[in-house]
């Protein structure tokens, strides 16, 4: 594996973990998949739909995101949002994050 | 600009084929909930690049679309609940070193079968040939078995004891897999067939000498019964010939009569072993076991010897012609320089008794006493 492939393998490794973090604050207002897509797309989060649709129903499953079809557009739209669960475990999360990047940059200079 | 809602048009009817795809390898529940999101998804990026371009999509644009979001088996993998992988990296370990003892297991007994062959007569090659036939057959067995246990058990809600639950004294059972190419030609250039604490049972715990032992009475039971093909041909079909006579239906006869007697053995071995690893300080039960075990082995060695077909066409009828028979061969042996290779046969049957008398005469002090001395160094 070449020093490109490595680095590739090894950023995909660090940015996976902080895809839930993104979703989760992105849903602090209710959106659809594909606006929830384009609006972490714009901050610079870029995430496949075979990854976001799958991660959106597991947070539902946990009982962090709520979920309600409605009619959009004349077509019938998935919206989410977060639940109450769902924002203490954001708020806990965004704790650990800054925890996180705090130890990371005494460590890394 | 039109919305390509029309079921008619081209890029519709990729975009359903494409879901159609999808939710076929969905579960029932759900399918139509995830197709919709996904239909919903792809039409919004669809509108979005139309809006971008100020036209409608050809058909190759939409296509670049839907490979753009993935193949279908993909997408819908990532929506199934259950693990993604056949065997996850937990459990991987564990399937690695199965297959590795396994693997080992199987070229010993492949390689001792060719020997067995080539000393009743076989052609060298053709030994050979069927001993790596085998062994391929064997080894494609022995990792389908492993795999689909590990796939079974990675799909469980609790992950088996052994995973968490391990102590150090039950780690000397792991070193077997240091039989790799590098120990083995280290063993065979000091003369040393395997790591030295394999050698001394002495330094494996009472629990992993007893899984090592289940682990290999299965393997010999499986290829036994057919269950694992390490030879090519079947025992029955073995042509047995000893200095020129032909010993192949006395063989395959003895093979017969002695076939269930040795399946309840090996069963019998299984559980005892398994046992033994459960209850590794139940000194006396596990006396009890190997004094029964030991008196099994006695009397199916005693039979091979003094009664099978085999013992008969070997010119063997009582105790005293198996006590001159073995006089002979070595006063002949050591006297001539030549050895009669029926005599070395009726040589190492009398030999094998030895073996579980001893172990008869050892377990029964240890049933009178209740003491294990390879347990003192395992508190």
């Amino acid at each position: 594996m070449g020093e490109t492939e490595t680095y590739e393998a090894l950023r995909l490794e660090l940015r996976r973990g902080s895809l839930v973090l993104a979703t989760l604050a992105r849903l602090r207002t209710e959106q659809y998949g594909y606006s929830l897509r384009m609006g972490l797309a714009e901050d610079g989060i870029e995430m496949e739909e075979s990854t976001l649709y799958p991660l959106l129903r597991r947070l539902e499953s946990q009982g962090l995101l709520t979920s309600e079809w409605r009619e959009e557009d004349k077509r019938r739209k998935r919206f989410y949002r977060l639940s109450p669960e769902g924002e203490a475990v954001l708020k806990r999360l965004h704790d650990e994050w800054r925890r996180i990047s705090a130890s990371l940059d005494r460590v890394l200079g | 600009m039109t919305n390509n809602q029309d079921n008619g048009d081209g890029p519709m009817r990729l975009i359903d084929r494409y879901l159609a795809a999808v939710a076929a390898q969905l579960p029932a529940a759900g399918r139509d909930d995830v197709t919709a999101e996904l239909r919903d998804d792809i039409m919004s990026r669809i509108e979005a690049r139309q809006a971008a371009l100020g036209r409608d999509l050809t058909d190759n644009e939409v296509e670049v679309i839907l490979r753009e979001i993935g193949h279908p088996l993909v997408v819908a993998a990532r929506f199934g609940s259950g693990p993604q992988h056949l065997i996850g990296p937990e459990l991987f370990p564990w399937w690695l070193f199965s297959v590795k003892v396994g693997l080992i297991v199987l070229v010993a007994v492949t390689i001792f079968a060719a020997i067995i062959k080539v000393i009743s007569g076989q052609d060298v090659g053709q030994a050979v040939g069927q001993g790596f036939a085998g062994l391929f057959s064997g080894a494609m067995t022995l990792i389908g078995i492993a795999t689909t246990a590990g796939y079974i058990i990675e799909r469980q809600t609790e992950k088996p004891s052994f995973i968490t639950n391990w102590r150090v004294q039950d780690l000397g059972v792991f070193e077997v897999a240091r039989l790799d190419a590098k120990g083995f030609n280290r063993a065979l250039s000091s003369g040393r067939c395997a790591p030295a604490r394999l050698r001394k049972s002495e330094s494996m715990s009472p629990v992993a000498r007893a899984l090592s032992s289940a682990v290999a009475a299965a393997v010999l039971t499986a290829w036994w019964v057919g269950a694992v093909h390490f030879g090519g041909l079947p025992m029955s079909e073995w042509v047995v010939e000893i200095a020129g006579v032909d010993y192949s239906q006395a063989a395959r006869n003895t093979v017969a009569l002695i076939f269930w007697p040795v399946v309840g053995y090996g069963a019998a071995r299984i559980l005892f072993d398994l046992f033994r690893a459960a209850t590794p300080r139940a000194v006396k039960m596990t006396a009890l076991g190997d004094i029964v075990l030991a008196c099994g082995r006695l009397a199916m060695t005693g039979w091979l010897l003094l009664v099978s077909p085999m013992g008969r066409a070997l010119g063997i009828s009582d105790v005293g012609s198996v006590v001159e028979r073995v006089r002979d061969t070595i006063q002949t042996g050591i006297g001539t320089g030549v050895w009669s290779l029926s005599g070395v046969v009726v040589l190492i049957l009398a030999a094998s008794l030895l073996e579980p008398a001893g172990r008869i005469l050892i377990s029964l002090v240890r049933l009178i006493s209740g003491v294990d001395r390879r347990l003192s160094g395992h508190a």
